[in-house]
């Protein structure tokens, strides 16, 4: 599968870069292809283009405050879990189904 | 309900909220008193039980809401009693608190440390005034002491003592009786001459007294004594606060059967022969001064500005005060062991093995701190660029001296006189003075000492120099202003001081001068007394140094007039700030708009400095901004020639200096006085704070591999303290506060036996990455539900903007953590530097 992803924390320090870089060993992992974007305190970084949402099977939602630009996601399969299940049991987010 | 031999019983829950405290205390007294019969309640959750009849013995039996109690009447009126009783405890009973306060427990004033606050013990939250903690019993200020010789004085005889006590009760309840018919009475005066009038009524409490007569042969004193101290010793192992809220109406009560009884054979003037933490309502600076430092540990009072002289004195021998404190002012019973915090900002009367660690480690960590600052003691302070300034020390008394040499002081840069006036009825003798000056120079040993002529009027009022009511003491008759009525006065000191300079450098400043001929006036009488001291070939400093304090903004536009007269001028920055936006410095609500780093404020002290420098004076700045290492920068770009400073500080204002360059707090300064808003100064010295000090965001001094905590708290405190210890923080309390804001959000346990806890605070000057090992696991609300041994800590300056370097050193090391490898290498490497090293690679730190 292609996944897209977001990440984003309260404070935007640690658990959002945390995050990013689990959801993307474990895609690894898994034979999964993945692109994270963080939402942190340093701003959008690794920002997903309108390219990689269109090719994209499904898009990863691990967040805890409001997302930017969501307008981008509008017609993509979402998954959405709390930032915390991509530290704890990110397999699990991959395995889950998409709404 | 039962009913044997006469014996009446009723079992009921108590429905009252706060229990069974004062007021329905009260009213039970009222109902019992109607009735002939016994009644008696006995409290079965703690086997208690209490005479109806006596308020203090029924709050005594400490029945809380829902506690199981039992009414026993026995009596000829029984039924008649039992009918009220019941009646009042169902009806009335359950809502006799409903327009009272529910007791709550903390309100939302001072941060308290976790530490403290999960301790399981009660804590009282207080307004901190000056910093520090202490330990040690309570001792009322205010209240009355007897002189052992009368409680332990001969027992006359049982009917003689009897009749005092008659006498003494008799007279009490008159008088409180008259006071009653008062008109003018508040609601909460009322209540108090209520608790009053209960309690010397009260059955419980006078038989008490009697029985000492009787049985223990005491006389009135002692028996007066040990009845109060028994009530109240019941009464402070009560729950309820409301309860222990009565102690003090007791103690009121018995000092004054007391001094009805021994009048003027009370004494007032207290010894301190323990630790202590004294009580008071307000204190004046001249009681302040009577108490022996030795043991005084800290003060609780009930009324106290921010910068009264009080709190300057108390603030120079490093005694910690607190005020405001919730609930329990001054109902503290004598002798108790408390704790007051003045960091934080609260009272403790229990004292655990939690409390205990918790206070061994601040004063490990103040020592640590102590020996930090030893080698900035020696030298003055010395700016990145080698300019060099003198800090000094703010003191009040002579022997003060020694400990502000001690603690680094270049010098005294302001010697407060008033206080040797306080509390005379006549101004001391010329020798008295002198005596007092000279061992201000011989203590200081070389260095100088700048004395400040009598500071009179204002809020500091001399008894023996009468002042008519004014309605702006501040803006009346003070200072300079009083100098030409009282011409003796500044007569005598003058020649004390001159004759002090005989044994060691001695410097004259002038308070409160507004205009030129204040000064010309005191220089006139100084050429007098020097004539006069040469006519009798007395030895004095003839080129003894002459200044002005600059506490009135109109000193700035005569300072080129001045210039023949003076030598130098020593700015307050409290009183000029006052005078020059109009605030009172008493006045929170109008004086905290203003502070120290208001651009209009700082221009003003920049142009007086530029000023005085162009008529070759030199400056000292003294008052509460040279105190703050935040402004430090600020006065060095000013260009000051010295600081004045509370004793404590002297040591961390000489190693901050160490950190800054005077060109670019000159540059500084030059933008800042440009600003129009307070923020945007503020946005500059925060600018100016994270990128001009020369600390790295990873250092040995933030590695810990053998941490001894026991819980998360612990942790957590242990971070902020050593962020302190490394000099990132001024405010290791609002930090805390930062970094258990974020843990509330949810837990920074990450599983695998790590924990990163972080924030985003304006309180860090840099940012900073806090690596420790725990010598025991703990538990920390983890992911994976697994207790805690390596601890990140990151602290990052808000406001930074978005992009910054930094911010991809804390990024790296949140992907980095993700990994086992990292985590493995932080778990094994032996030693801090190596553990430096790593990251510093790991997260391309250069350097």
């Amino acid at each position: 599968m292609k996944y897209i992803a977001v990440t984003a924390c309260p404070t935007g320090i640690a658990h959002t870069y945390m995050a990013a870089e689990n959801l993307e060993k474990t895609a690894k992992k898994l034979g999964h292809e993945i692109k994270v974007e963080t939402q942190g305190a340093m701003g959008i970084e690794n920002e997903l283009t309108a390219d990689d949402v269109r090719n994209a099977d499904a898009l990863i939602l691990a967040v805890d405050i409001m997302v930017e630009k969501m307008e981008r996601f509008d017609d993509i399969p979402k998954i959405e879990v709390p930032i915390q299940m991509a530290l704890k049991d990110p397999e699990s987010i991959f395995a889950k189904d998409v709404k | 309900m039962a009913d044997i031999n006469n014996i009446i019983e009723y079992q009921f829950t108590c429905p009252a909220i706060n229990g069974l405290h004062a007021r329905p205390a009260n009213r039970l007294e009222q109902i019992a008193s109607g009735y002939s019969s016994q009644i008696i309640i006995e409290n079965l959750q703690n086997g208690k039980s209490a005479n109806a009849r006596s308020i203090l013995s029924l709050i005594a039996a400490d029945v809380k809401v829902d506690d199981k109690c039992l009414l026993k009447i026995t009596g000829d009126d029984s039924d008649l009693a039992y009918k009220e009783l019941t009646q009042f405890i169902e009806k009335e009973l359950p809502i006799i608190d409903d327009d009272a306060i529910v007791e709550s427990e903390n309100y939302n004033g001072a941060y308290i440390s976790p530490v403290i606050r999960n301790a399981g013990v009660k804590v009282y939250p207080a307004k901190p005034v000056t910093s520090g903690f202490g330990i040690g019993h309570i001792v009322h200020i205010d209240d009355i002491k007897l002189p052992e010789t009368l409680i332990n004085s001969e027992y006359l005889n049982s009917q003689d003592e009897l009749a005092l006590i008659e006498n003494a009760f008799d007279h009490i309840a008159d008088s409180l009786k008259a006071k009653a018919a008062t008109l003018s009475l508040s609601t909460v005066e009322r209540q108090i001459l209520q608790a009053h009038k209960s309690i010397i009524n009260d059955s419980e409490l006078k038989d008490k007294i009697k029985f000492f007569i009787i049985e223990n042969k005491y006389n009135a004193a002692k028996a007066i004594i040990t009845a109060f101290k028994y009530f109240s010793e019941i009464l402070c192992k009560a729950q309820s606060q409301l309860i222990r809220d009565r102690i003090s109406d007791l103690q009121d009560i018995r000092n004054q059967l007391l001094n009805f009884i021994y009048g003027n054979q009370v004494m007032t003037k207290i010894c301190l022969d323990k630790p202590s933490i004294c009580v008071a309502d307000s204190m004046s600076p001249s009681d302040f001064i009577s108490l022996d430092k030795t043991f005084l540990k800290g003060l609780i009072l009930k009324e106290v500005g921010p910068t009264s002289h009080i709190v300057i004195l108390a603030r120079s021998c490093n005694i910690p005060i607190i005020t405001d404190v919730q609930y329990v002012d001054f109902n503290l019973p004598e002798g108790q062991q408390v704790i007051i915090d003045s960091n934080y900002g609260f009272l403790l009367t229990e004292i655990n093995e939690q409390v205990n660690r918790f206070y061994d480690r601040e004063k490990k960590k103040s020592s640590f701190y102590s020996s930090n600052m030893a080698e900035f003691i020696s030298k003055p302070a010395t700016t990145q660029d080698k300019k060099t300034f003198k800090v000094m020390a703010n003191i009040a008394m002579a022997s003060e001296v020694e400990t502000a040499i001690e603690n680094g002081a270049d010098g005294i840069g302001l010697f407060r006189t008033e206080i040797m006036l306080m509390g005379r009825d006549c101004c001391p003798a010329e020798q008295e003075l002198f005596e007092e000056y000279k061992k201000s120079t011989v203590l200081a040993n070389g260095k100088s000492v700048t004395i400040r002529t009598f500071d009179i009027g204002g809020d500091k009022n001399i008894d023996f120099i009468p002042i008519a009511d004014e309605k702006n003491p501040t803006l009346g008759y003070r200072g300079v202003r009083v100098y030409q009525k009282h011409k003796e006065l500044l007569h005598t000191q003058l020649s004390a001081i001159l004759r002090a300079s005989a044994f060691g450098p001695i410097q004259i400043v002038i308070p409160m001068v507004t205009s030129y001929d204040e000064v010309l006036y005191v220089c006139t009488i100084l050429n007098k007394v020097k004539q006069e001291l040469d006519s009798n070939s007395i030895n004095y400093d003839k080129d003894i140094k002459l200044g002005i304090m600059a506490e009135v903004p109109s000193v700035l536009f005569i300072i080129d007039q001045l210039a023949d007269l003076i030598d130098f001028i020593n700015i307050g920055t409290n009183d000029l700030k006052q005078y020059y936006f109009a605030a009172d410095r008493e006045n929170q609500q109008v004086y905290s708009k203003y502070p120290d780093h208001h651009p209009a404020f700082l221009n003003l002290v920049s142009r007086i400095i530029s000023e005085a420098h162009n008529k070759n004076l030199y400056v000292c700045v003294c008052g509460e901004m040279a105190n703050s290492d935040q402004y430090l920068p600020l006065l060095i770009g000013a260009g000051i020639d010295s600081l004045s400073v509370s004793i404590p500080f002297i040591s961390r204002i000489k190693a901050a200096t160490s950190l800054h360059n005077s060109h670019i707090c000159y540059d500084m300064l030059k933008n800042i006085i440009k600003c129009s808003s307070i923020d945007q100064v503020s946005e500059i010295l925060a600018g100016y704070s994270l990128y001009n000090t020369e600390k790295s965001i990873i250092e040995t001094e933030l590695i810990d591999l053998d941490v001894d905590c026991n819980n998360k708290e612990e942790v957590i405190k242990h971070i902020v303290d050593t962020l302190f210890l490394d000099q990132r923080t001024n405010n290791y309390i609002k930090l805390e506060e930062d970094f258990w804001k974020r843990e509330e959000i949810y837990s920074t346990g990450l599983g695998h036996g790590f924990a990163i806890p972080h924030c985003k605070t304006s309180h860090i000057s840099k940012n900073s990455i806090c690596v420790f090992r725990l010598k025991k696991p703990i538990e920390w609300q983890s992911i994976d539900s697994e207790p805690v041994n390596i601890v990140i800590a990151m602290t990052i300056r808000e406001n930074q903007g978005a992009g910054n370097a930094h911010m991809n050193i804390f990024s790296r090391l949140a992907r980095n953590i993700v990994h086992k490898s990292f985590r493995n290498q932080l778990k094994s490497i032996e030693d801090k530097t190596t553990i430096v090293k790593y990251l510093r690679e790991q997260l391309e730190l250069s350097g």
